[in-house]
């Protein structure tokens, strides 16, 4: 899926910072804290061995954790709340070199990141059911693998060859990060920042008005775009993280957030088909006999797949990749234990 | 040695002479560029030129400037190069790729795929590298001379070992196997028993036991480099310096710096670290400056690559000011010119200068007029980091950690012995170290500056003040170089226990009675005794004040590295010491500081912010 002739054309370093917290740092609302604060407590027999913090280094083990105590789930959550860790994970010597030995006979000369990652991926979950590797937060555990043909065919489905995809983030001053990707013959081949679109002034809250023209530009300048998100930062953080429940319906109807062009698989996948009308339909039938309000509080997208289930209907990346990847989103939204 | 690097391969020829001519304009004297050896290499043979691979036209181009080039021949450039500019034959080939006992390749993640990681051991990788250095610089070679563009040839490239432990997978490939059997026969009886076991340590080998194997592992990678530095010498008729280059893993590096040192003069840092955690990186830069005879940073970042995108610019001039106070001469500024697979750059493709291009501009200008390089930074203290514990600490970290790379995990500020018990006085636990980051913590507090030494490299500073972690258990050659220091009556420290036999063949040492050992690491209070300094009055301000003096003795820089927790005023951190003649130190220049950086005459001030390195130089009448 990625070129080995990958090209990074003129991403910002400014731009990259943008995206590395976007990604890292959810909104203080979230339940997910800061992914960049964890904690590896590497262990020998399943007993402690030595803590590092992502944050500090390696650090003392706790007075109250012997070194010849096993370590279970709740030693884990017991240390991520101490140190207000995001996630933790226990490992010892035995499960890496069994991942690094997997990964080895796996060899690809043909293979990309991807490919060895989701090999991990795989044997982190077996070396998990052997109890050589703990996760806490638990729903880290049932996240669902894909396998790389799955993941191959959702890729397909969202970025066709000869395609761009757009996602642009804009906070108060302008443009946060503006990301653009582009596949040939089935691989990515290109990432490009927006200065490679030949500086396209971006004024603050106006953004908007700088859309089409980057639509123009990409299409010019690398091939047509296939789905494009444009959105304000902190609205994209809401519906990434999970803040509100609606937060996706009413960021579109207040045009924080733009896709342009509209995919039909991210029509469906949204709700926004006529399932998503069904939905709209309902919530305003409930609004006339709603004083307090709830009806605001319903997602439409969740109401629409809610009915495509109902009614059989599969949106197609779940049948691509095996699973609903909206319904783990959300389960990652909720970050808890148990 | 005021460089930045330019990735020919990625430009168009027409383009190079442009650049050139921008990055001269910042102040840079010279560029340095990888040259891969993917790109290079045309079926059975190499090209140099043509407009794939502009190598001679660089060369031209900076010829016709007056710049000098600096060039990196690996085999590993990196350069955020699929495969790390290795060719596909190689990259891919598991006849000369590292193996675990099963024969499977050993595999390191190196975005966008994976990469095959060569034996150092295989005979036939050894003899395709040297085919590959040997063409290099044999093409480079008319380039050289006093009067040619061509400065030095770098080579090594020890991202790959960073990639990976090789004491948790020790290289089973064949020839790896056949080396473990000499390194054996080879070895004092003593070591053999004691460290070296039949068949290399496995998965289950307590760590003691991965010691030799740590020293096997080294031996490779330096056999290796040593052979390429042959051949490069060779081809390139002795007319170019050589130089090595060491990766950003603060003291834990794969290889130790004491060893590349002694292969060659140069030996460069590749200076990737992190403001949050600025030990690591002034650790590295510290061991390279006291360890190298002639050390420079050959990677300090500007921009950041993708993959890797932890760096602001903040993080990077106090990367490359760390270097500087360090006492690094020279510095290459990675990227020059943006490119592919890299974010930020002192100019963009377009060759238009980036948002924080004018402090670097400043910087490089200041640099330049102060003739700060023409000075020689003047350490008080030298901490030695035996190399022997450095390798117990991999060695237990190994075991617990499995195959990920302890290097990278020390450049990020996770120093292995700090996972170790304390109170564990073996080779393999965390007591020496203890006392070696107290002995550092009590240099810092009282200001002294300082430098770290690789025991096995090809000497010790002379320093009023030696300090030493020593265990019962501890190198021979460091025993006896404390001995003798002790013996003519120079201030020297060791502990937390005193040496009484070899750490390899476990023979006892005759006791060195001057020896000066301390349990506990020395506090400052000690230290000032040690040194004949004054009790000094009140808290530490933890401020080093290192200065650099010109071959004649007179002052030409000054740095100052902050460690404390408060702001302090910069008039008088700079009058209460510098102006001392405090052991090793010198006076202060009549006319006083200014900033390096600040392109008038004022003398320097304004407040020194906790974590702040500032550079200064003397004021001069004769100044323009």
């Amino acid at each position: 899926m990625i070129a080995p002739e990958l090209r990074f054309v003129r991403v910002g370093p400014a731009e990259l910072s943008a995206l590395v917290r976007f990604v890292a740092q959810p909104p203080a609302e979230s339940r997910v804290g800061d992914v960049r604060h964890g904690l590896v407590l590497l262990t020998r027999d399943g007993r402690p061995a030595a803590l590092a913090d992502l944050r500090r280094g390696f650090v003392p083990l706790p007075a109250w954790l012997a070194r010849d105590a096993a370590v279970d789930r709740e030693v884990l959550r017991r240390l991520r709340r101490e140190h207000g860790a995001t996630w933790a994970v226990a490992v010892g010597g035995a499960a890496l070199r069994r991942l690094d030995a997997a990964l080895s006979r796996a060899f690809d000369p043909s293979g990309d990141l991807l490919d060895g990652l989701l090999r991990l991926a795989h044997e982190a979950r077996e070396a998990r059911r052997a109890g050589e590797l703990l996760f806490s937060p638990a729903l880290l555990d049932d996240v669902p693998i894909p396998a790389a043909a799955q993941v191959r065919s959702a890729f397909d489905l969202v970025l066709p060859d000869d395609r761009t995809a757009l996602f642009y983030a804009f906070g108060p001053q302008g443009l946060s990060f503006g990301l653009v990707a582009e596949k040939r013959r089935g691989r990515l081949v290109c990432v490009a920042g927006h200065e490679a679109l030949g500086g396209i002034a971006v004024r603050g809250a106006q953004w908007r008005a700088a859309v089409p023209r980057i639509l123009r530009e990409t299409a010019l300048r690398f091939a047509p775009p296939a789905v494009g998100v444009f959105g304000d930062e902190a609205a994209l953080r809401r519906i990434v993280f999970g803040t509100e429940p609606a937060a996706l319906p009413r960021a579109l109807a207040t045009r924080e957030v733009i896709l342009d062009p509209l995919p039909p698989w991210l029509a469906v996948l949204l709700g926004l088909d006529t399932a998503a009308k069904a939905a709209g339909t309902a919530r305003s039938l409930l609004r006339r006999f709603d004083p307090l309000g709830l009806a605001e509080r319903l997602d439409p997208a969740r109401l629409a797949r809610d009915l495509q289930q109902r009614l059989g209907v599969e949106h197609p990346l779940a049948r691509a990749l095996g699973f609903d990847p909206f319904a783990v989103l959300v389960r990652l939204q909720q970050w808890r234990d148990g | 040695m005021l460089a930045a690097s330019l990735h020919y391969f990625r430009m168009a020829p027409r383009d190079l002479a442009p650049a050139l001519e921008a990055l001269r304009r910042l102040g840079i004297d010279s560029v340095e560029a990888p040259v891969p050896w993917s790109g290079h290499e045309r079926g059975a043979g190499f090209v140099f030129d043509g407009d794939s691979a502009p190598l001679l036209a660089l060369l031209e181009a900076a010829a016709g400037l007056g710049l000098g080039v600096h060039l990196r021949l690996g085999p590993i450039v990196g350069s955020d190069l699929t495969g790390l500019g290795l060719p596909d034959s190689v990259a891919a080939d598991r006849e000369t790729a590292a193996r675990h006992p099963d024969g499977s390749p050993q595999v390191v993640p190196v975005p966008p795929r994976w990469l095959l990681l060569p034996s150092c051991a295989s005979r036939a990788y050894r003899e395709r590298a040297g085919a590959w250095i040997s063409a290099a610089a044999s093409a480079v070679a008319p380039f050289a001379g006093p009067a040619g563009p061509l400065r030095s040839l770098i080579l090594g490239d020890a991202w790959p070992f960073l990639g990976r432990s090789p004491l948790a997978a020790p290289d089973h490939h064949p020839d790896a196997l056949a080396a473990w059997e000499a390194f054996r026969a080879a070895a004092d009886p003593d070591v053999r028993a004691r460290l070296l076991p039949p068949a290399p340590p496995g998965a289950e080998t307590p760590a003691p036991g991965r010691l030799g194997l740590a020293r096997f592992a080294e031996r490779m990678y330096l056999e290796l480099l040593r052979d390429l530095l042959h051949v490069a010498a060779r081809a390139a008729g002795d007319r170019v310096p050589l130089a090595v280059t060491a990766p950003p893993a603060g003291l834990f590096q794969p290889v130790g710096v004491g060893a590349l040192a002694g292969l060659a003069d140069r030996v460069g840092l590749d200076a990737y670290g992190w403001r949050e955690r600025p030990a690591a990186l002034d650790r590295d830069a510290r061991l390279v400056a006291g360890t190298a005879r002639e050390p420079f940073a050959s990677f300090v970042p500007v921009g950041t690559p993708p993959y890797l995108p932890l760096l602001d610019e903040r993080d990077q001039l106090h990367a490359l000011r760390s270097c500087l106070a360090a006492g690094l001469r020279g510095v290459v500024l990675s990227m020059g010119v943006g490119r592919d697979r890299w974010c930020g750059g002192l100019l963009d493709e377009a060759l238009r200068e980036t948002e924080g291009t004018h402090l670097y501009r400043r910087l490089l200008h200041g640099l330049a007029r102060s003739g700060w390089f023409a000075g020689r930074r003047r350490p008080v203290a030298a901490l030695v980091v035996p190399r022997g514990y450095v390798r117990g600490a991999l060695a237990a970290v190994a075991e617990l950690a499995g195959p990920v790379a302890p290097g990278l995990a020390a450049a990020a500020g996770f120093d292995p012995p700090a996972a170790l018990d304390p109170a564990d006085d073996g080779p393999a636990g965390g007591a020496w170290w203890r006392w070696l980051a107290g002995a550092e913590s009590a240099l810092q507090d009282l200001g002294l500056p300082y430098v770290l030494v690789d025991d096995e490299g090809p000497g010790l500073p002379d320093v009023p003040l030696l300090l030493a972690p020593t265990l019962a258990d501890c190198p021979a050659s460091l025993a006896e170089l404390l001995s003798r220091r002790a013996a003519r009556g120079a201030p020297t420290l060791c502990g937390p226990a005193r040496p009484a036999r070899d750490l390899e063949t476990g023979r006892p040492f005759a006791p060195a009675v001057d020896l000066s050992v301390a349990a506990d690491p020395p506090d400052a209070v000690s230290l000032a005794g040690a040194l004949g300094m004054p009790p000094s009055r009140g808290p530490h301000d933890r401020l080093e004040r290192a200065v650099f003096l010109g071959a004649a003795g007179e002052p030409v820089g000054l740095a100052l590295v902050h460690r404390g927790t408060r702001e302090l005023p910069i008039g008088p951190a700079i009058e209460e010491r510098a102006a001392e003649r405090g052991p090793g130190g010198a006076g202060a220049p009549a006319a006083g500081w200014r900033d390096v950086e600040e392109p008038g005459l004022q003398r320097a001030a304004g407040r020194l912010g906790p974590g702040e390195v500032r550079l200064l130089a003397p004021m001069r009448k004769e100044t323009p």
